[in-house]
């Protein structure tokens, strides 16, 4: 019992720095939004026009080749919604 | 002494684990996900839940100067959260400890188990959250993850005594809001219940979380797909101050009580990196104020969120 204790401790420490150094890509969904590099507008241009319309952004991320907003709308409604990083107009909606 | 699980060499590895991770503190504290409930607090939950789907371990250390002539300790805790929905999380934690006092070892402390639910999906005022706790704590459980109760009570450790091991429900009362996108407000009220002999305790917790840095305000095209790690890399996603205060408002035997000579009361600052590989790392530290609380207590965390 004290034995397993011990190792699934250690193992649980040394998982997460394992799996963090590794750090594989999190599995893809199919690419929602398909924009070459060159286009994409930056994350910080889509933070502000969201905030200006009343969002409260917790996190963005890239998934699906679109940013993905977890966050909170303008009325309160709790959102994770990806946006297309060219035109930084919703592409695709997350139900929560 | 049969029920006393007695642990050796292997244990005195985790207290070096937290040593072994200060490297990669420092390499990457000025590097950071969406957080789950407690962002860069010590004790204070907020309204924030763990992703339905989404898995966290984290480890936290606990290295304490109690004061009072006391004997110092170390413990660790062991998490491992899921979110069973978006608004219901549910967690079980494993605490081994260790008390700098001759004839102490590491040893199995606590076991919990605990669920949180958020009462309504999109945002309302206080965006309350119900939270429950099941406590299987030995005597030499220290891990502080509440302050409550008072300290002229006496229930525990009662000299002359052997210490039993404790059977708890812990509930709280969670109210938290986002008052912007970078600051987060929340208020809990801590209610313990001590199976053992009937006694509920009170304890408070309340304070902020602020994002003083967040990549995704920068106008560098960050993350674009070609780029390399995407969302695998120890790119700095969030950095996260915290400050709380907390400590116990006395129980239902002597009655609840704001004197600060009978409760333990604590000021915490944290610091929360998050990166954009879903790892993160934290230090913090909680002070006592009054005269029955520890000196001080240094946190070290580190935590790992898979989707």
């Amino acid at each position: 019992m004290t034995g397993l204790l011990i190792r699934t401790g250690l193992l649980a420490s040394g998982a997460i720095l394992a799996i963090a150094a590794a750090a594989p890509q999190s599995a893809e969904a199919k690419d929602i939004c398909s924009v070459p590099k060159g286009e994409w507008r930056p994350q910080g241009a889509l933070t502000q026009k969201l905030e200006a319309a009343g969002w409260k952004i917790r996190n963005i991320k890239v998934e699906g080749g679109c940013y993905e907003v977890y966050g909170t709308d303008g009325s309160g409604k709790s959102r994770e919604t990806h946006f297309d990083p060219r035109t930084l107009e919703p592409a695709a909606e997350n139900h929560r | 002494m049969p029920n006393v699980i007695t642990v050796r060499a292997g244990f005195r590895t985790l207290a070096v684990l937290p040593i072994a991770l200060l490297p990669i503190f420092a390499t990457f504290a000025f590097v950071p996900a969406a957080h789950a409930g407690q962002d860069a607090n010590y004790v204070l939950y907020n309204q924030h839940m763990e992703e339905k789907g989404a898995t966290e371990v984290e480890v936290y250390s606990d290295y304490s100067h109690v004061g009072k002539g006391e004997p110092n300790y170390t413990a660790q805790l062991f998490e491992v959260e899921y979110g069973v929905t978006d608004l219901w999380t549910a967690a079980v934690y494993i605490e081994a400890a260790k008390t700098y006092a001759e004839g102490e070892d590491y040893d199995f402390a606590s076991f919990r188990f605990e669920h949180r639910y958020r009462l309504f999906a999109d945002d309302t005022l206080l965006n309350p959250v119900l939270y429950a706790e099941y406590e299987f704590k030995r005597p030499n459980s220290r891990f502080v993850r509440v302050a409550v109760g008072r300290t002229d009570g006496g229930e525990e450790g009662e000299e002359g005594g052997e210490e039993e091991n404790e059977h708890e429900l812990e509930t709280k009362l969670i109210f938290g809001r986002d008052l912007t996108s970078r600051l987060n407000v929340a208020f809990n009220t801590i209610h313990e219940l001590n199976f053992m002999n009937g006694v509920w305790s009170f304890g408070y917790a309340a304070g902020l979380n602020y994002a003083f840095y967040r990549s995704f305000d920068s106008s560098a095209v960050a993350g674009a797909p070609e780029e390399a790690g995407e969302n695998g890399s120890f790119e700095l996603n969030k950095l996260t101050l915290g400050l709380e205060a907390f400590g116990g408002l006395g129980d239902s035997e002597k009655g609840l009580t704001f004197d600060a000579g009978k409760t333990e009361q604590y000021i915490g600052i944290g610091l929360r990196a998050d990166f954009k590989n879903e790892f993160h790392v934290g230090i913090g530290g909680a002070f006592g104020l009054t005269r029955d609380s520890e000196d001080a207590i240094i946190r070290l965390t580190a935590g790992y969120e898979f989707e």
